[in-house]
């Protein structure tokens, strides 16, 4: 798969910054993708990591049809179901349940989605429905580029290594305890530190606030070890930041990638409202 | 109730909306759905998070439940409770079935289309099957309705087949993909049983072939001349304007008329990826060869 030129006349890439993430000019993602279209759309997806689409006005309904064509949908977990019409669209909002915002942002640590799970979500999609007038910024760290800066005997010690994620975990590091149903729901899983990405062969960290420690190791080390680790992917040089426009629509590979979110804006004042559909990865191995 | 029944193909399969399967149901609510159920053949329900218990509650609406066929092979603890037929890759911890699992390499016939439970006496109405776990590729089920190829077939080969009795084995289709480690114990128990060609549907009076995999052979024919016809049959009602493809979501709920479809598995990576469907099995009321001298009087001889 890799190399392969993509041929196709429907669309033009444009990439935005030397080492990831492109924009896709010329769809509108409403309508269904032909076959040489959404084979061209998912090379270009693993040739750039993050796929930028601008202009688009989706429906819940139509961003999973969209996302259906590249896979399967994810369910999200018990509370990002909430009680939206479709369990696959998970509703990211800084309002409460009357639309005022709650002065808190979620998901602002690094993280790849649902690592937690035994096969994490192969891939995101965004899509902007009301923005702040500035910031909110999503921030991608590039982990092909974290890993492949390793020295050789570095990586070559981070290859054995496998690594607990759990999603138990990571809520008490933000102090919140989960339900018994919760925990029943998303177990701890483990995974190889230096993941093989299933379509591409290259090696990319695997890591992230669901990261607990190391397979066999103790905690506290562990907890450190992968601390410094993140601390080496999020150099500047490995960074996209999406500064968001309305309409805006991203999809971005998880197997290689840890974002954030920017809690950059006043989030005690301005909604910030976006439609989240995942879809199903492999198990690591 | 107020559901709402939305075709998704050109002469049967919809999707239905409306209906809350994790909440009780009455009789009169269920009518709705047996209507739309007699009139498509295949109803999807999407959303459909319910558990086993639900999922047996739903089905016993439409009928008898069976219990799961049980293979004296079969030396593993099941997964499920005794109604569910397990349509997994999974073992009973949870882990993927190796791959020289008698269970894999039975379910591999699944990959050929059929109808479920021809193989016995008295067959399966309907079917439900409950997404749990679909893989990230692959794994989609294609149906095909056979009422509507019935119909498309030309008048004289209507006249030809209607009347014909077939014999159907489970042994037969599972040959046919190179599983033959049947015991004596479940060839006995599971020994050919007969069932007519053309099926006529009292509940609409319409007619569909009724063929699978499992079927081997025609009576008073040459196995030769008996497997041409089951073979043509099957090609012709499986041409593309007779299939629908279904893609799985988590949560989705088919249930499907045996007695007017075929279906059939399609692959997925199954030593790397979790694929995991709970299906009920919904009985006939009797066997469709005992079924057709009831209700055909020139077939009651006199008085």
């Amino acid at each position: 798969m890799q190399n392969r030129i993509v041929e196709a006349s429907s669309f033009e890439l444009c990439r935005l910054t030397d080492t990831m993430a492109a924009e896709v000019i010329g769809l509108d993602l409403k309508e269904p993708l032909d076959a040489p279209t959404r084979e061209a759309i998912y090379q270009a997806f693993l040739d750039n990591q993050i796929l930028v689409f601008r202009d688009q006005d989706l429906s819940k309904e139509q961003q999973v049809a969209f996302t259906e064509q590249f896979g399967t949908l994810e369910r999200h977990t018990l509370t990002n179901r909430g009680a939206s019409d479709s369990p696959f669209v998970h509703i990211v909002t800084n309002l409460d349940a009357d639309g005022k915002p709650t002065g808190v942002l979620k998901s602002t640590r690094w993280h790849s989605d649902k690592s937690f799970r035994p096969a994490p979500s192969m891939a995101t999609i965004l899509h902007a429905r009301v923005l702040p007038p500035n910031g909110g910024d999503t921030v991608f760290a590039n982990m092909y580029a974290t890993y492949e800066a390793l020295g050789a005997p570095k990586k070559a010690e981070l290859d054995q290594v496998r690594v607990v994620h759990s999603w138990e975990l990571s809520r008490e590091n933000i102090g919140r305890t989960l339900s018994k149903a919760e925990i029943d729901d998303a177990p701890p899983s483990t995974h190889p530190l230096a993941r093989v990405h299933p379509d591409t062969g290259r090696r990319a960290l695997f890591m992230g606030m669901h990261a607990s420690h190391f397979e066999g190791g103790s905690i506290e080390e562990g907890r450190a070890r992968i601390e410094a680790l993140e601390e080496h992917a999020t150099q500047e040089a490995f960074l996209y930041r999406h500064n968001w426009r309305q309409g805006d629509l991203l999809m971005w590979d998880n197997r290689c990638l840890l974002h954030r979110a920017d809690p950059n804006f006043e989030v005690a004042h301005h909604p910030r409202v976006m439609h989240r559909t995942c879809l199903r990865g492999t198990p690591t191995g | 109730m107020g559901i709402t029944v939305t075709p998704r193909a050109e002469t049967f399969f919809a999707e239905v909306d409306g209906v809350d399967l994790t909440a009780p149901m009455t009789r009169q609510g269920f009518a709705e759905i047996e209507a739309a159920f007699h009139e498509h053949g295949v109803l999807l329900f999407r959303d459909q998070f319910i558990n086993d218990e639900q999922q047996v509650a739903f089905s016993e609406f439409f009928g008898p439940v069976f219990t799961a066929t049980k293979y004296a092979w079969r030396g593993e603890k099941p997964r499920l409770r005794s109604e569910m037929a397990d349509i997994s890759n999974i073992d009973h911890t949870g882990a993927l079935l190796v791959e020289d699992d008698q269970r894999r390499l039975h379910a591999r016939a699944n990959r050929l289309w059929h109808t479920d439970n021809t193989f016995k006496h008295v067959p399966a109405r309907c079917s439900l099957l409950s997404a749990r776990e679909i893989p990230s590729s692959g794994g989609n089920t294609q149906f095909a309705d056979t009422r509507a190829a019935y119909d498309a077939l030309p008048e004289s080969r209507k006249r030809e087949i209607d009347g014909l009795i077939v014999e159907h084995s489970i042994e037969w289709s599972r040959q046919k993909t190179g599983f033959d480690d049947f015991s004596k114990t479940a060839r006995e128990g599971l020994p050919p049983v007969r069932q007519v060609l053309v099926r006529r549907l009292a509940e609409t009076g319409r007619k569909a072939l009724y063929i699978a995999s499992h079927a081997s052979r025609i009576i008073g024919w040459s196995d030769a001349a008996g497997r041409a016809l089951l073979d043509e049959l099957v090609d012709f009602a499986t041409q593309p304007r007779f299939v629908h493809e279904h893609v799985w979501r988590e949560g989705d709920l088919i249930v499907w008329d045996n007695r007017r479809t075929m279906h059939r598995a399609m692959p997925y990576d199954e030593m790397a990826d979790r694929r995991v469907l709970h299906r009920t099995t919904v009985s006939d009321e009797m066997n469709s060869v005992e079924r057709t001298a009831i209700e055909t009087p020139a077939l009651q001889g006199p008085g």
